[in-house]
């Protein structure tokens, strides 16, 4: 009030600064537009929380810290091999993936003649909309019966890689697009080489986003059981080499859900496999936040 | 074109360049020297092709894909067009400042040290230039304690005279400066503009600008452009005072632009 006083206010003390009127509905439209919002909100949220208190339920009263650490053992026992097999196949396809995904990025985002680049957007995007089980068929006659390998953790690991590297590639090559131009100016007027720019620049801005990128790739492929089932196979016993049979989460689900319900262990096996899955997700969600957290903090200011 | 300090030989020296867009002529025909050891400004309204013309004076025009340069551009001598002529060693020696600051998201130090990490100079020498650069861009009595700080908390004006010194520390013979005070409040403008001063006592500085204060406070030579181009050149105060072309006279009097 300090700042009316001394200025002449309305006679009839008129109330000025309650909205009334256009402005008013004004308001009130939007007040319902963001009550609508948040129930479109809890409506995609519903599953997903049912989902996992449907798994929560079925998983949780019998697990023990058996699961983690003991063989399958008939219908029963423990999902050790599976967890084991699920992180080595991972790994593989994480690390050809990213290798992949990011050199391919690079070269669309920088180097290539603009024809080369979009139909490599275009093939990108094909790859990743073939359904996972034909990528399983190409792995199962490429890496199981032309090589002569059979089943082995190898060729399931390549074959998720492959499955993954599309979503890894599309979000480096956005990441590295996005850098604002004005970085790429700097840059060369600093006399630095495209390469340069790339490592020394652009990339630094893109490691959020590329890790996000991962993580999701990561996050579809721990849940993929078709792309590993004809390549990795499956095995009750914890992998001994590479070029062996493995388990996984994702095929254990998918095996052990489909028997009778008459044998109840396999069943709860099911569900635990189900339940550690969404752990992993989870937790490697938390942590690829954390980290890409702690490289965006120095891009605070860049995007203004 | 008038010859600048008698006996100097100029250190760019720009003829008959044309520039082109697939549609249009953005510059024709301009052709115009800079000396060593002065500033000269570049004004003219908007759209008549400054910031083209002082991107073609160290390649970057090469980065806006579509646009054909012909004529030639010499530095000292050697066209930076020429065959087999390599456009990361002309843009390391003729240093380039934009409208906007662009630090990159780095510390302070590492900013400063961009240009002689990419020539792998040794650490010593990097922390002793790093120290020098942001002294001669007057920012090292106020951040020189905070040199891990990230580039990007600074103010603009601060953005602005870091970015001025990242690109001495590679030491360029020539500065090109696109409106650099454009984006700044008038005080962190005037920071900007009372380097030029120095600046000029060991670089050529070449300085576009809208602002037509701006050009006669700090330019001894300044450069008419409209239309894509070159309607007069010459001593500032000249220009200014007893301009040669009517343009021009209409343009400094503030009749259009
Ligand atoms: N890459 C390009 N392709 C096509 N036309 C361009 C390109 N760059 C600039 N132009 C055109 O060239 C003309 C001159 O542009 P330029 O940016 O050099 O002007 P300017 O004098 O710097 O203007 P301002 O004072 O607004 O910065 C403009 O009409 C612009 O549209
Ligand atoms: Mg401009």
């Amino acid at each position: 009030m300090a700042l009316a006083s001394g200025v002449a206010g309305p006679a009839n003390g008129a109330d000025l600064l309650t909205s009334t009127g256009r402005l008013r509905r004004r308001l009130v439209f939007d007040r319902v537009i963001g009550w609508a919002l948040l129930a479109a909100f809890l409506v995609v949220l519903f599953p997903l929380f049912d989902m996992l208190y449907w798994v929560s339920a079925k998983a949780l009263p019998t697990l023990t810290w058996g699961t983690l650490t003991q063989n399958q053992v008939g219908t029963g026992g423990g999902l050790y091999p599976m967890i084991v097999g699920t992180f080595v196949l991972i790994g593989i396809a994480t690390a050809i993936s990213t290798a992949i995904g990011v050199v391919a990025g690079f070269y669309t985002s920088e180097y290539a003649p603009a024809p080369v680049a979009r139909v490599a957007r275009i093939a990108g995007n094909l790859l990743a909309g073939v359904p996972a089980i034909v990528l399983g068929y190409f792995g199962y006659f490429l890496l199981v019966i032309y090589t002569g390998w059979g089943f082995t953790a190898l060729a399931g690991g390549i074959t998720l890689g492959i499955f993954m590297t599309p979503y890894i590639y599309r979000t480096t090559d956005v990441a590295l697009t996005n850098v604002p131009p004005a970085q790429r100016e700097a840059a060369l007027a600093m006399g630095s080489r495209r390469g340069q720019y790339l490592v020394r620049v652009a990339f630094p801005i893109a490691i959020p986003t590329i890790l996000t990128g991962i993580f999701f790739a990561m996050a579809l492929g721990l849940g993929e059981a078709a792309p590993i089932l004809y390549t990795a196979g499956f095995s009750s016993t914890p992998i001994t080499s590479l070029m062996s049979p493995t388990g996984s989460l994702a095929v254990a689900i998918w095996q052990f859900y489909d028997f009778p319900s008459t044998y109840g262990s396999f069943l709860a096996l099911a569900f635990q496999a189900a339940f550690l899955s969404i752990v992993i997700v989870l937790v490697l969600n938390v942590a690829v936040q954390l980290l890409s957290d702690r490289y965006r903090r120095r891009l605070r200011g860049l995007y203004q | 074109m008038s010859a600048s300090d008698p006996g100097a030989a100029p250190v760019l020296t720009v003829e008959h360049l044309t520039v082109r867009s697939p549609t249009r002529t953005i510059l024709s025909d301009v052709s115009l020297e800079f000396a060593d050891k002065e500033v000269t400004g570049i004004i003219g309204p908007s759209g008549c092709g400054k910031t083209t013309f002082i991107r073609t004076l160290n390649r970057m025009i090469d980065t806006s894909p579509g646009l054909r340069v012909e004529g030639s551009v010499r530095y000292r001598g050697q066209d930076i067009y020429g065959r087999g002529v390599n456009p990361v060693l002309v843009r390391q020696r003729i240093g380039m400042v934009f409208q906007r600051p662009t630090v990159f998201p780095m510390s302070i130090y590492e900013n400063v040290a961009f240009g002689l990490r990419l020539l792998r100079t040794e650490e010593e020498t990097v922390e002793s230039v790093v120290r020098r650069s942001l002294t001669r861009a007057g920012l090292w009595n106020e951040i020189g304690s905070n040199l891990d700080q990230p580039a990007l908390e600074l103010s603009g004006g601060q953005q602005q005279r870091l970015c001025i010194a990242r690109a001495l520390a590679i030491e360029p013979k020539v500065l090109l400066f696109d409106e650099p005070t454009s984006s700044l409040d008038p005080i962190a403008a005037q920071k900007v503009e009372e380097l030029f001063g120095e600046l000029k006592k060991d670089y050529a500085v070449i300085i576009v600008t809208h602002n037509l204060q701006q050009a006669a406070r700090v330019a001894s030579r300044t450069a008419f452009l409209y239309q894509g181009r070159l309607i007069e050149s010459g001593p500032t105060e000249a220009l200014f005072e007893r301009p040669k072309e009517s343009l021009t006279q209409q343009y400094i009097t503030g009749r259009f632009g």
